[in-house]
This record gives structure tokens, C-alpha cells and sequence, in this order.
């Protein structure tokens, strides 16, 4: 049985053949040297038809196809919409055509803020404020490593409104606000030297008495950690789709390197494209079955984040592994640039740890 | 395990490094190795370390060298190589034909004038008095001086004439540079001898790279349990979770086993120092990519200090091995038996 509904085959295709037009050689270096994000590629990507997410299996494939390209550009390109989930699901209507709707337009580009210098795995112990002010509320705090955090016009933000209840329920107390790059008091600084991903944006956040109106309030007060989990059970499926594509863009080039250098019959090349090729298979499956539930409104958190975790372990070790056989020209060619790219994987949107917690901490609660 | 005087060049070594290149680690990386860094490195006797003081040299042991290259890579694995290289120039390739390298020997022992020489293959021609072909990786592409084989028999030094034809985009040591250059020069033979055909000039180090490789390790190691015991999360240490602290365990064992291992081999050429090579290199590998991981977010970032090593432990995979000719040669040595298949 094939978990992906077959008609994707053009949609991937077209995927492909984007990448592979747009994403030249020059450019993936230039806004990697740059570290530039590449709004030029983002829109064209966008008037094809890319980031549309009233078809989520076309998003998932392209998504992989350009990571297979290039990561850093396929990424920038189709996460213009970070973080809509939370007011696709969970916003007034107010919300959904201020902030949504532009960003579906592809006119606007959002951002999704939750980590902060002193705590990214453990979001509850986050310390940014907001305070109830007249009508409205005041925001203060900083948030780090947020990604499009110098091209986004408005964040999803991550702050606490209230003490926790008790020491187990840190949790309780937070709120979701919408929040513009505009505003007095918001300020935003490229964080710059990366090991990879140069292309994305990723910058340093800082709130300063930033007045938020009452109605940018995304759901309920005292609720946000609950739509920032529910929000990573979803974007974990993206995130393990980069980290498939990143992994079969390097099995692509280790596969071309054997060829081009008349290696088949080598066992050594035979076993190490066989362990990419069965490993970038078992990533594909998980993060397709992940996928599918979540696309038939059955999302489950383990699947979800055991995708996630072999996915992103998957692209550093096909990565590495290529590297390893394709010496010199291996780390002078684009698969250093992958090698680079892929460790982020095993990071963002929670680290392999923080996935293995979730794994099992939902096992040992179903029984 | 060590002498007094090899636990004396290791403190120096200890210094020097933490004194010139804890801070400067990250401008190096951008800005290469400058002049005053090198002059440094000449003054502290590195440069010129195993040679004879006739030379100019610190007629060091290689235990000692390899001390002074471990530390050094805890802090700058770019210096580290450059060390090496230098070394190598003087210590393996020069010094082979003193009558006529003297001069230069103490230029480069003395960090008078910088140096080079292609890594892998190169395809020069000796034409009259010139030298034309092309080196397709050299690091250091802009030094004043290149040493090469022409053949296996010629070795020239080239002033001038050399042209960058790509820089590399390159995995690591990125304060070296690593350049496609062509050369069209004037060309002065050194010899005219029979020596080592091996274009790989880091292949006699087995035992330096190692201490290069070992040396990222262990910086990787202390840099991870520093911060397991400033970071917390979930109100406890980093140190605190179990996974974490047994994982930093067992590579703390690792590695100490390892620095026993590739101290107690006498000869470079030997099985053992091949396998140390190879397996300091793979433990630099994990350990580097572990300590990135326990940084969390700051991990990923050049200013935090640790994804240098992930890189850096990659590249030098590639630069100093073949793996698969190298494992072969290893094998023959273990096993009696090549392994062609
Ligand atoms: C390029 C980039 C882009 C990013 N984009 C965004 C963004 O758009 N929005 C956003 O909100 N965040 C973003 N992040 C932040 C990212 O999600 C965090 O870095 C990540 O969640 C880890 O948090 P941390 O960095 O604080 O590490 P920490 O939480 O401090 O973790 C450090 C280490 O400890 C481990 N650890 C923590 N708790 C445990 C435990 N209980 N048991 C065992 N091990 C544990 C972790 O796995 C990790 O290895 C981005 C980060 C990067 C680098």
C-alpha cells in the first residue's frame, strides 16, 4: 500500500523542475554568502502555485523536492506562511482576514516566535510578558532564532500573562499574540553566521513595551502552550519532509558520484548507498504515514514526532556518510553545503531529544 | 605517560593557545592566519618544532609536537594544520635537500615568510627554467612561497606566477582558504633525488593528525560540559538528564582511552598509527556533532565556538585520508590479504 495518493506524481514533477530552473548554482551560493533571504525565489514560488495550503500533500512534496535542490532556498520559499496553523485553527475571523489571508495572498509573510534566549525545549519556562494595559495588553521579552524574523510583517508570539498555578502546572498562564513588525517597540536583528540554512532568515527579537490590541489575541488567554504543541504537531511534518529531501538530495549525489567515477561494483559504495537508500525509504514512509493522518484530520503526536526525529537524524547521516566517501570533492561540492544544512534538523521544532520525550511520554500515557 | 619536559611544551602549548587564539578563533576562520599571528607561532618554536636548533628548530620529540598540535586545535584546529603544514614543508620536504633549502628553512622556522604546498595531486610541468599546470587544491593560495614536486623527483619552490582559478566553497578550515590554482613561474629546482613520490603530504602524519583530531574531541567534550552545567531546562542542569550526562560519559571514556592509544605508538608508518588516525578523526566526527546538539540553537551559530568542530572534523576527514585507499593499505597491513572487492 502506498501511503501518498498517486495523482502527486505532476505535482512533484512541477516541484522538481521549479528547483531545478530556479534554484541555480549561482544563486544558492550567493544567498548563502549573503546570508539573504530570497524574496525573488519566495514570490516566484509562490505564483506557481507552491505555497497553497488548501492542498497540503502538494506543499509536503514540494517542500521536499526543493530541500532535495537546495535547502536553504526550498525552505525560505515555502515558509513564507510560518506558523498559520495557529490561526487557521484557532484565530477569531478578524485574525484569519487581517493576518491570514494577506499571508495566503502571498502578500505578507508571518513568523512564528516562541523560543527566547534562556529556553527553547522547555517553552513553558519562557519569560516574556504580557500585561493587561487599559483595553489592551503590553508585550515585553526577547525571542531568538526566529525564523523570517527579518522579513516577516507580523509574528505569532509566545508570552506569559499569568503566574503559573503551581510549579507543575508552569504551563497554565500563557497567551498567543499576534504582533507586527511595525509596531513601536518592536525590533528585530539578523542573527548572522550560521552553520547552514544561510539562506533562511533568523534573527533576534525584542519587544519593548509594544502595545497589543485585545482582538490580537489568537484564541483564548492563559492557552497558548496548548495551540504552540498542537501548531508542532503539525509543522513537525514539514520539518521531517525538509529533512527527507535534504537526505535524498545527498543520496542523489553520491549515487551520480559512484557513477560518474565507475564505482558499481565496489561493495564499500554498494553498502553505503544501500544503508542511505533503505534509511531515506524508512524516513519517506514515516513521514508520509505522519502526514497522512494529519491530513485526514487524525493527526498523532507520536508518529508525527518519530518522523521528525528519524527524518532529521536521517539527513545527518546520509550527509555525513556521502562526505565521508566522496572525500575532496565531496566537501568542496554542494554536499558540503548539505552536510551544513542538515544538522539544523535535528534542532529546530524540537531537538531529538525533545522528540524522544514526546515519543514516549505519550506511549506510556495511552497505557 | 609523559616526560617533564613534553608536560612542559604541553602547558606552553596550553598558553599560548588560550593566551593568542581563544579570542581570535573566529577571525581567523574570516581573515586567515596573519601576519603577526604567524611570527607568534615562529617566536613559541612551533613553526620549526622537531627540527634540529641548527635550523632554528625546537629539535622537539614527536610526542611533544603532537602535545603542542592538540592543544593548539582545541582552540583553532585551522592554526592547528597550519602548524602541520608548515612542519611538513620544513620537516618532511625541504630539509630533505639542505644544501640548497637552508635559506628557506629558516625563513619558514622563523615565520619570516609564509608557505605552501598542494595537498593531493598536482599536475606540473617543467618547461626550461618555468613551471606551468595546475594544483586542483592548494590551501594557502596567497602565500608568498609554493613548494611542489614537478615529478617524483624534482622538487621546485615557486615565488609568483600563481592564479587562482576557484576558491573552493570549503567544509572547513576555512582560515586556510583551499584554492583551484594554475601556475605559470619561474621555477627553482631544490633537488634532484629520489624521493617519496606521495603527493599527500599529510599521509606521513598519521600520528599528527590524530593529535590534530584528538585534540577538536576533547575541546568539544569540555565545551558540552560546560554548558551542561550552566544551561538549564525543565527547572534542572543540562548535567541533570540522564541521556545527556551518560552520553558526555561515554565519550569522556573514549576519549581517554584514545589519548593512551595514540600516545603509546612509536612509528608513524605503523598499522596502529594509521588506525589511531582514522579513529580520532571519527571520534572528532560524533563528538563534535554531540556537543553542537547540547548547545541546543546557540549550537548552530560560528560565534558559540562548537560547529567549527563538526565542520572542521569533516574536512580533515577528507584531506587526509582517501578512505577507501587508506583502509585498504590498513587492511593489507591487519589482514595480509588486499581487499580489492
Ligand atoms: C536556525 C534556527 C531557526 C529557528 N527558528 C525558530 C523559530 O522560527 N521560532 C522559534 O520559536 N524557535 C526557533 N528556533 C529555536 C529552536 O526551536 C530551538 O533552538 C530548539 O527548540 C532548542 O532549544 P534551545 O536552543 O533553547 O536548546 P535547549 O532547550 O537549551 O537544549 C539544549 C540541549 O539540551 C537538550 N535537552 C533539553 N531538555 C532535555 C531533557 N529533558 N532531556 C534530555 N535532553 C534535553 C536538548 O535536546 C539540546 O540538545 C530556531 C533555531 C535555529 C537554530
Amino acid at each position: 500500500m502506498s501511503l501518498i495518493p498517486e495523482n502527486l506524481d505532476e505535482l512533484r514533477g512541477k516541484a522538481r523542475e521549479f528547483a531545478l530552473r530556479e534554484f541555480t548554482e549561482e544563486k544558492i551560493r550567493k544567498y548563502e554568502e549573503e546570508e539573504k533571504y530570497p524574496e525573488e525565489i519566495r514570490r516566484k514560488a509562490f505564483e506557481a502555485g507552491f505555497l497553497d495550503m488548501s492542498n497540503p500533500w502538494g506543499m509536503l512534496v514540494a517542500m521536499e523536492e526543493f530541500c532535495r535542490v537546495d535547502p536553504g532556498l526550498g525552505i525560505s520559499a515555502l515558509s513564507a506562511a510560518f506558523g498559520s496553523e495557529v490561526i487557521m485553527l484557532f484565530g477569531s475571523d478578524y485574525l484569519k482576514k487581517k493576518y491570514l489571508e494577506p499571508v495566503l495572498k502571498g502578500e505578507k509573510i508571518s513568523g512564528f516566535a516562541v523560543t527566547e534566549p534562556s529556553a527553547g525545549s522547555d517553552v513553558a519556562g519562557i519569560r516574556s510578558r504580557l500585561e493587561r494595559r487599559g483595553k489592551g495588553y503590553v508585550l515585553n521579552g526577547e525571542k531568538i532564532f526566529i525564523t523570517n524574523g527579518t522579513v516577516a510583517n507580523h509574528f505569532y508570539v509566545l508570552a506569559r500573562s499569568s503566574p503559573p498555578p503551581s510549579p507543575e502546572k508552569r504551563h497554565h498562564g500563557m497567551t498567543m499574540v499576534v504582533v507586527e513588525s511595525s509596531w513601536p517597540g518592536f525590533e528585530a536583528e539578523q542573527m548572522k553566521g550560521k552553520l547552514g540554512m544561510r539562506a533562511t532568515s533568523t534573527a533576534h527579537l525584542k519587544f519593548r513595551d509594544v502595545e497589543v490590541p485585545e482582538e490580537n489575541v489568537i484564541g483564548e488567554e492563559g492557552k497558548g502552550f496548548y495551540y504552540v504543541m498542537t501548531f508542532f504537531d503539525i509543522s513537525r511534518i514539514h520539518v521531517a519532509t525538509q529533512a527527507l529531501g535534504i537526505a535524498q538530495g545527498a543520496l542523489d549525489m553520491f549515487t551520480e558520484y559512484i557513477i560518474n567515477n565507475g564505482l558499481n561494483n565496489r561493495e564499500t559504495y554498494q553498502f553505503a548507498l544501500a544503508d542511505m537508500a533503505t534509511r531515506v525509504h524508512a524516513a519517506r514512509l514515516l513521514t508520509y504515514d505522519a502526514a497522512d493522518r494529519l491530513f485526514k484530520f487524525a493527526p498523532d503526536p507520536v508518529k508525527t514526532s518519530m518522523a521528525k526525529y528519524f527524518a532529521g537524524e536521517t539527513a545527518v547521516y546520509v550527509t555525513d556518510l556521502a562526505l565521508k566517501y566522496t572525500g575532496m570533492q565531496g566537501v568542496t561540492s554542494k554536499l558540503e553545503k548539505f552536510y551544513r544544512d542538515a544538522k539544523i534538523e535535528e534542532i529546530w521544532e524540537g531537538t531529538n531529544e525533545v522528540e524522544k520525550l514526546v515519543i514516549s511520554r505519550m506511549l506510556l500515557k495511552k497505557r | 605517560m609523559f616526560s617533564e619536559d613534553q608536560l612542559l611544551m604541553r602547558s606552553t602549548a596550553r598558553e599560548f593557545a588560550q593566551r593568542e587564539l581563544a579570542q581570535r578563533a573566529e577571525k581567523i576562520e574570516k581573515e586567515g592566519i596573519d601576519n603577526e599571528l604567524r611570527s607568534k607561532l615562529a617566536s613559541a618554536g612551533f613553526l620549526g618544532a622537531m627540527l634540529p636548533s641548527k635550523y632554528g628548530g625546537s629539535d622537539l620529540d614527536r610526542t611533544s609536537f603532537m602535545l603542542v598540535l592538540q592543544e593548539i586545535s582545541k582552540y583553532s584546529p585551522t592554526t592547528a594544520l597550519f602548524v602541520l603544514l608548515q612542519h611538513s614543508l620544513v620537516g618532511r620536504t625541504l630539509i630533505r635537500d639542505l644544501s640548497l633549502a637552508e635559506s628557506y628553512v629558516q625563513d619558514i622556522v622563523s615565520g619570516k615568510t609564509s608557505w605552501t604546498l598542494p595537498l593531493f595531486q598536482r599536475n606540473l610541468k617543467l618547461d626550461g627554467g618555468r613551471i606551468r599546470g595546475e594544483i586542483p587544491y592548494l590551501p594557502l593560495p596567497r602565500a608568498d612561497f609554493l613548494v611542489s614536486y614537478a615529478d617524483p623527483k624534482t622538487l621546485v619552490v615557486i615565488k609568483g606566477g600563481v592564479t587562482e582559478v576557484r576558491a573552493h566553497h570549503s567544509l572547513g578550515f576555512r582560515g586556510l582558504g583551499l584554492s583551484h590554482v594554475s601556475v605559470d613561474s619561474v621555477a627553482e629546482k631544490l633537488s634532484q633525488v629520489e624521493v617519496d613520490p606521495t603527493p599527500k603530504v599529510l599521509d606521513e602524519a598519521s600520528l599528527e593528525v590524530a593529535a590534530i583530531a584528538l585534540g577538536m574531541a576533547q575541546a568539544s567534550l569540555e565545551r558540552a560540559m560546560d554548558y551542561s552545567k550552566s544551561r538549564r531546562a525543565f527547572n534542572s542542569l543540562l548535567a541533570e538528564f540522564q541521556p545527556l550526562a551518560f552520553q558526555l560519559l561515554e565519550y569522556d571514556a573514549q576519549i581517554k582511552a584514545l589519548e593512551r592509544f595514540i600516545y603509546s605508538i612509536k612509528d608513524n608508518e605503523s598499522l596502529e598509527a594509521g588506525e589511531a588516525k582514522l579513529l580520532s578523526i571519527d571520534l572528532a566526527k560524533r563528538m563534535s556533532r554531540i556537543s553542537l546538539q547540547v548547545h541546543g540553537g546557540y549550537g548552530y551559530f560560528e560565534y558559540t565556538g562548537v560547529e567549527k568542530f563538526y565542520r572542521d572534523s569533516a574536512a580533515l576527514e577528507a584531506m587526509v585520508s582517501d578512505q577507501v585507499g587508506e583502509k585498504v593499505k590498513l587492511s593489507v597491513l591487519l589482514l595480509g590479504v588486499e581487499p580489492k572487492i
